[in-house]
């Protein structure tokens, strides 16, 4: 399996800076080519646009793709890994409204805030993650697999079945 | 030597190996969140200090609402973040980050916050790349 240049280039040069990490904090006898590193592509392969969440062991992502865009999510740290599809639910409202409100607070905060109002923005900066994983839990499961130093690389698909006969569309996921 | 691509089983002409498992070191935590109304992409990169080298290790392309987090070693990073299509940095951090810190930043249509957990600013300044002391490493 082989990915498009620009992520190969990516990841390549994700290996030399942790290796170059790894030499800063001692380990000066490893070398070039043995860390992995480990993947994930979605791709929206339906006629809409769809929201997903792509959890590696040592990275959590979510991406908005648009109808034939991918979404490359690299790590370092093999292990499970999952793709969620997020609906558009009242749970993805409430998340959508909390990041609109940290917007407005943050906007407000360049003119004028107090020590309290700084304190409410930094204390919910680091829930924003804390968030996501509660509407990681409100969507539908489409992947569900692990990365290992034999299969370092997956691909996702996801097809879209349009309505039919009154009968609600529905994400088809591959799991490559 | 060949440059081995991602998923390659080792050095060419070795034979091949388990790669080492760096989890270990992966003891910091960077996130962002893009409150843009635009997309923006990020650039996090490691710099040896010692000698001025900056090495490119993660790139994030963010459509508004975006959000990722990453774990990486501790060590001196830039990170710096660009309106698609912009010429100029939006903001840009240069930031010592040691073992179990955890970083936030959210990026706005026209600034970046930032915030390291446990620590509480004294004033405004220091919660924007532009002006935070957190953001300021290597002078």
């Amino acid at each position: 399996m082989r990915f498009a240049r620009g992520t190969q280039n990516r990841a390549i040069a994700g290996l030399l800076a942790l290796v170059g990490a790894l030499v800063l904090l001692g380990c000066e006898d490893i070398s070039f080519g043995e860390v992995g590193s480990y993947s994930v592509r979605v791709h929206n392969g339906g006629p809409q646009a769809v929201s997903v969440i792509i959890q590696l062991p040592d990275k959590t992502a979510q991406r908005k793709l648009a109808p034939g865009a991918l979404a490359d999510a690299v790590g370092y740290e093999k292990g499970p890994y999952t793709v969620t599809i997020i609906l558009d639910t009242d749970a993805r409202a409430t998340y959508v409204a909390g990041l609109t409100q940290l917007r407005d607070r943050l906007r407000t905060a360049q003119q004028t805030a107090t020590t309290d109002e700084l304190r409410t923005i930094l204390s919910q900066l680091p829930l924003v993650e804390s968030e996501l994983k509660k509407l990681q839990g409100t969507g539908l499961p489409a992947c569900t697999k692990s990365l290992t130093d034999q299969k370092r690389n997956a691909i996702v698909g996801l097809v879209y079945n349009q309505p039919v006969a009154g009968n609600p569309g529905v994400w088809i996921p591959s799991c490559g | 030597m060949a440059t081995p691509s991602p998923g390659s089983p080792g050095p060419a002409g070795s034979p091949s190996s388990e790669p080492i498992d760096i989890s270990a070191y992966l003891t910091v935590r960077l996130s962002v969140v893009n409150l843009a109304e635009v997309p923006v992409d990020v650039v996090v990169s490691l710099v040896d200090t010692s000698t001025g080298d900056v090495t490119q290790l993660i790139t994030l392309v963010l459509e508004p609402l975006d959000f990722e987090s990453q774990k990486v070693p501790p060590n001196v990073f830039d990170v710096v973040f660009t309106v698609r299509g912009s010429a100029t940095a939006l903001a840009s951090c240069r930031m010592q980050v040691e073992n179990d810190d955890s970083l936030d930043f959210a990026a706005l249509d026209d600034a970046v916050a930032v915030s390291k957990r446990g620590y509480v600013p004294a004033d405004r300044s220091e919660l924007f790349v532009a002006t935070s002391t957190l953001c300021m490493a290597g002078g």
